[in-house]
């Protein structure tokens, strides 16, 4: 190799490092490298990590939030992401769903769920229409009696659905640890595929009686507020994390809550809600890596504590 | 807990003042007339059938159009904002002659200034915490500048007013607690109080009146 060919290769080399430095650093999701629950009723496996869409995805007719919620929802995809959750309560956030994953072409991971909110039983059929119409889909994966409004009625109309092939799994919700009495002999009483509950690592309650009631009867748990509305984060990202975060392949709180969550035997997904792609990404790798164990859960708790 | 946060509301404000901007300019330009009619002629007449006016098209655009596209409940705002409007031109009608300012040289003082904060305090706030020179809230556009500025003109002269004209403009703005603490738009604190304000004002003036007749 003569002078002109090494100063070739060289100057190639760099000018390929300095452009690649532009490039996101990301790598597709490989099957199988992912942390996946299985939904007890029926043996699928879906993403541990799921997204919400409570305020974060209800921006109204406004072309330029909603194509930037597309890019949202394209991150969440392509790092492995699966079921998405929204409500008719969520304002215009169903519409903005829909409109993404028109965009998108639907992605094959995708895994819709929605509630049904109305205390009158005759417009349950009409208010899950309408989501079907608003998230241009003719079935739902999932569909919940949200906040247990009229549960007795509404879980009977979404059983028909689910045995004319319309609604795959049916479920129920609460949020910010209320009716837990009431979703426990709801949970007792009635056959469910999943429930959808407050669970985080300061809000712990559903620990003692409904996530072992949820295991004992095979129903899919889905936890919403994971950073309480970003209490968490706001709270704790001043502080360091432990120093035994890396061993668990945590790398900032959100991943930190996350993996606390995930990791329960009982917790299927967990949906936290971002309007940030950063934040998307951080909440997502999650997903990967090592999940703690019984002992380093506690650990967990005892540094938060300690806090 | 509203279901839309107060950045993504400001962004939708943002395109509605774009799109209407020739209503914010007639508002503004009408306002500038009547006060000055107001002045001089010491009635309330056109300044309350422009604020009719003004609650009508809140009613109207800002709730049924743009906040129907966030809030479920906007509807029913928008139905209470269209039914005080319409209650405000309905006095303008019945208004005549001169109206009193209120005795108080401290009250008249505050309403003046609260008249002011409404019209010009609004849009400088937003102007220096928002992205933007279109995400702002303009009287006659938005239910804050206008609510505010309806209270202290009935601040003013709510002896000659008739109760049936200040109820629904005071109720929404001791509803506004809510959005205040909702949104954290704490700079709009000053609604309830002056709803408050001018509960007490109302009530003290009436007995006044009363003794003097």
């Amino acid at each position: 190799m003569n002078r002109k060919e090494f100063l070739k290769i060289t100057g190639s080399a760099v000018a390929w490092s300095v452009a690649s430095s532009f490039v996101p650093h990301f790598s597709p999701v490989q099957p199988g490298s992912i942390h996946t629950k299985t939904i007890p009723s029926s043996g699928e496996q879906i993403p541990a990590i799921g997204m919400g869409t409570w305020i974060t995805f209800n921006v109204g007719n406004s072309t330029s939030l909603r194509d930037h919620r597309t890019k949202i929802l394209t991150t969440f995809f392509e790092m492995g992401g699966g079921m998405i959750d929204s409500s008719p309560m969520y304002g215009s956030s169903e519409a903005v769903v829909g409109y993404g994953l028109e965009k998108l072409g639907y992605p094959e991971g995708l895994f819709s769920g929605t509630k049904v909110w109305t205390g009158d039983t005759s417009e349950g059929p009409e208010q899950i229409q309408n989501s079907m119409d608003l998230w241009g889909l003719s079935a739902f994966d999932l569909l919940q009696v949200h906040n247990l409004v009229n549960w007795q009625d509404h879980l009977k109309t979404l059983r028909s659905y689910k045995d004319q092939g319309l609604i795959k799994y049916i479920g129920v919700t609460t949020s910010h640890g209320r009716r837990h009495g009431e979703l426990e002999r709801i949970m007792k009483s009635e056959p469910l595929d999943f429930v959808q509950l407050t669970y985080n690592i300061e809000d712990r309650a559903a620990e003692e009686r409904l996530l072992p009631l949820a295991q004992d009867k095979g129903i899919a748990v889905i936890a919403n507020r994971p950073f309480q509305r970003k209490e968490l984060i706001h709270k704790y990202e001043d502080h360091p994390l432990p120093e035994w975060a890396p061993e668990l392949d945590i790398n900032n709180w959100a991943q930190f809550f996350l993996k606390f969550i995930i990791s329960h035997p009982a917790l299927t997904v967990a949906i936290p809600a971002t309007t940030q792609i950063p934040h998307m990404k951080e909440n997502m790798g999650a997903l990967t890596g090592k999940l703690p164990d019984q002992n380093q859960r506690q650990e967990m708790v005892r540094y938060i504590e300690s806090l | 807990m509203l279901p839309y946060s107060s950045d993504i509301l400001f962004t939708l404000i943002a395109e509605y003042n774009q799109d209407y901007r020739w209503v914010a300019l007639l508002f503004l330009l009408s306002s500038v007339g009547v006060l000055f009619h107001q002045y001089r002629s010491h009635s309330v007449r056109w300044t309350l059938a422009l604020l009719g006016m003004g609650w009508i098209w809140i009613g109207l655009y800002y709730y049924y159009t743009l906040l129907n596209q966030l809030f479920f409940g906007a509807p029913y705002y928008g139905t209470v904002y269209i039914i005080a409007g319409s209650l405000l031109l309905f006095a303008s009608r019945r208004s005549e002659g001169e109206q009193r300012v209120t005795s108080t040289p401290g009250l008249n003082l505050w309403w003046y200034i609260i008249a002011f904060v409404s019209l010009a305090g609004f849009p400088l706030f937003d102007l220096m915490t928002q992205n933007g020179v279109w995400p702002l809230r303009l009287p006659g556009m938005s239910p804050e500048p206008t609510l505010l500025f309806t209270l202290s003109i009935f601040g003013l002269y709510s002896r000659d007013l008739p109760v049936y004209v200040l109820i629904l403009p005071v109720l929404t703005g001791l509803a506004e607690v809510y959005t205040i603490i909702a949104l954290q738009h704490y700079a709009s604190a000053l609604i309830p109080i002056c709803s408050l304000l001018l509960l007490i004002q109302y009530f003290t003036n009436m007995d006044r009146r009363r003794s003097n007749h």
